[in-house]
């Protein structure tokens, strides 16, 4: 490897406080450019950190992260999600994980970070899950399911906090949601919920990616779930809303409904599909004609004429706009004209 | 556990998350939301920088944008960010939001003037977030 010209770079920050993605980028490269790599010979997929500057440049300033967090500095590197090593689900929502140069230490395997000493940084690396399995390994706590997430960025000293930008995926969001059982069952209670909209179409139909927010109607424990969100929320740097329940006022008809998933402290239910066919019918926004289309197909309607019987069935006939109507004959006009 | 706050997502973010592939809607969603989310007097911040240049491909998802801003600035009584004025946020040719004809009128008669004005219509609601 090669080494870059050493240079003289500001200090990183400590305790928590903002920088902005570029600082980070440049303290985080410059004091690597000084110290060379540090981390194992034989892990495969170290990079130089002139080589990492594409990859910073692309996460980081690109947008897939929003803003870096400088956390509390850790004795030693820890996850970025505050060192909650033994918790894989933790994780999932960041997509990019701290690896520690390695030294092997027995310090790598404790449950909590200590946060009363400063490291300053050593180096980083990048690393794809599949190219460090046996940094990996020594990792029990990460998962080898966890692969598809190329991305590991990796440095030493410091943790960072890394801000989402992106939408959460259902395996995220289904982490979030068992993190929110999980509060509600230390409170003794077990809370329900029924998914709608975006939340339905990523985590019960998977014909999205990923969702921005968990759109859901709180039948059992409403002000319970509340806090549990939020506290989740907190722990995980989400929006305060990113499970909430104002989609509550546009049920105008209960659906039928049937569990989709129970975790301990929440059940999670899902309602018939022709229902969301005609939320997002009636909401008519341009965003929902792609999952119109979807689910029209999904349904097996053929005519506009089965998929307004549906509409009709959940939305009152007061609220049938001629817009709405036009909106679903035009889902059939290539079948029709 | 340390904590943060969440930061919000300002329209040039908007863009480059769409050029990277996100679902368009779902990033201008997101704008929309931190948007509402924000105090008022805070909401310019959101704006203030100019959009990336896009790629061809995404130019009119830049033109909406830009249309995006100056409505919500409007229905907020902020001043316009100068960017959004540049004539590349123009389109050459109509773009319905809605396939099909049958709201093709509605379109044209709803749409808010800063999306009229640079060649999109999509009615009344294409900010609407329910």
């Amino acid at each position: 490897m090669r080494r870059a010209a050493a240079r003289r770079v500001p200090p990183l920050p400590h305790k928590r406080q903002l920088v902005s993605p570029r600082a980070l980028v440049e303290s985080v490269l410059g004091e690597r450019a000084d110290n060379q790599v540090d981390g194992p010979s034989d892990e495969p997929g170290l990079s130089h950190a002139e080589h990492l500057r594409p990859l910073f440049e692309k996460q980081i300033l690109g947008g897939t992260y929003r803003e870096v967090l400088a956390y509390e500095p850790c004795h030693a590197m820890s996850l970025p999600v505050g060192g909650q090593l033994m918790d894989s689900d933790r994780l999932v929502p960041y997509g990019a994980v701290a690896v520690v140069p390695v030294r092997r230490a027995p310090v790598y395997m404790r449950a909590k970070p200590t946060t009363n000493r400063q490291v300053t940084i050593r180096g980083i690396c990048s690393a794809h899950w599949g190219s460090s399995r046996r940094l990996h390994r020594r990792h029990e706590h990460v998962s080898q399911s966890r692969s598809s997430r190329l991305t590991t960025l990796a440095w030493a000293g410091q943790s960072w906090w890394f801000r989402r930008l992106q939408p959460m995926h259902h395996d995220e969001i289904e982490g979030y949601l068992r993190e929110v059982g999980r509060h509600l069952h230390a409170e003794g209670l077990t809370g329900e919920i029924l998914i709608v909209v975006g939340a339905y179409m990523t985590l019960v139909l998977r014909k999205r990616d990923a969702t921005k927010d968990v759109d859901a109607y709180f039948a059992r424990h409403p002000e319970a779930i509340r806090r549990a969100a939020a506290r989740v929320a907190k722990d995980n740097g989400l929006p305060d809303d990113w499970l909430n329940d104002a989609v509550k006022g546009f049920l105008y008809v209960q659906p039928q409904n049937r569990p989709w998933m129970e975790f301990p402290g929440l059940r999670v239910y899902a309602p018939d599909p022709a229902y969301i066919f005609a939320m997002k019918a009636f909401a008519g926004r341009p965003a929902d004609v792609s999952d119109l289309l979807t689910l029209s197909a999904e349904l097996g309607f053929t005519s506009a004429e089965d998929a307004l019987a549906i509409v009709k069935r959940y939305v009152p006939d007061r609220l049938l706009t001629p817009r709405v109507q036009y909106l679903v004959e035009d889902l059939f006009a290539d079948e029709h004209n | 556990m340390s904590t943060t706050e969440y930061r919000p997502q300002s329209a040039a973010e908007t863009l480059a998350r769409i050029v990277e592939g996100v679902d368009p809607w779902r990033a201008i969603g997101q704008f929309v939301d931190d948007w509402r989310r924000m105090p008022v007097a805070q909401r310019p911040l959101l704006c203030e920088a100019p959009l990336p240049s896009p790629p061809a491909e995404h130019a009119r998802w830049a033109a909406l944008l830009a249309a995006a801003v100056e409505w919500l600035c409007a229905q907020d009584g902020l001043s316009f960010p100068d960017w959004t004025s540049r004539s590349e946020y123009r389109l050459a040719e109509p773009w319905f939001l809605y396939p099909g004809w049958r709201l093709r009128a509605w379109q044209l008669f709803e749409t808010p003037a800063p999306f009229r004005m640079r060649n999109i219509f999509g009615g009344d609601r294409i900010l609407a977030r329910v």
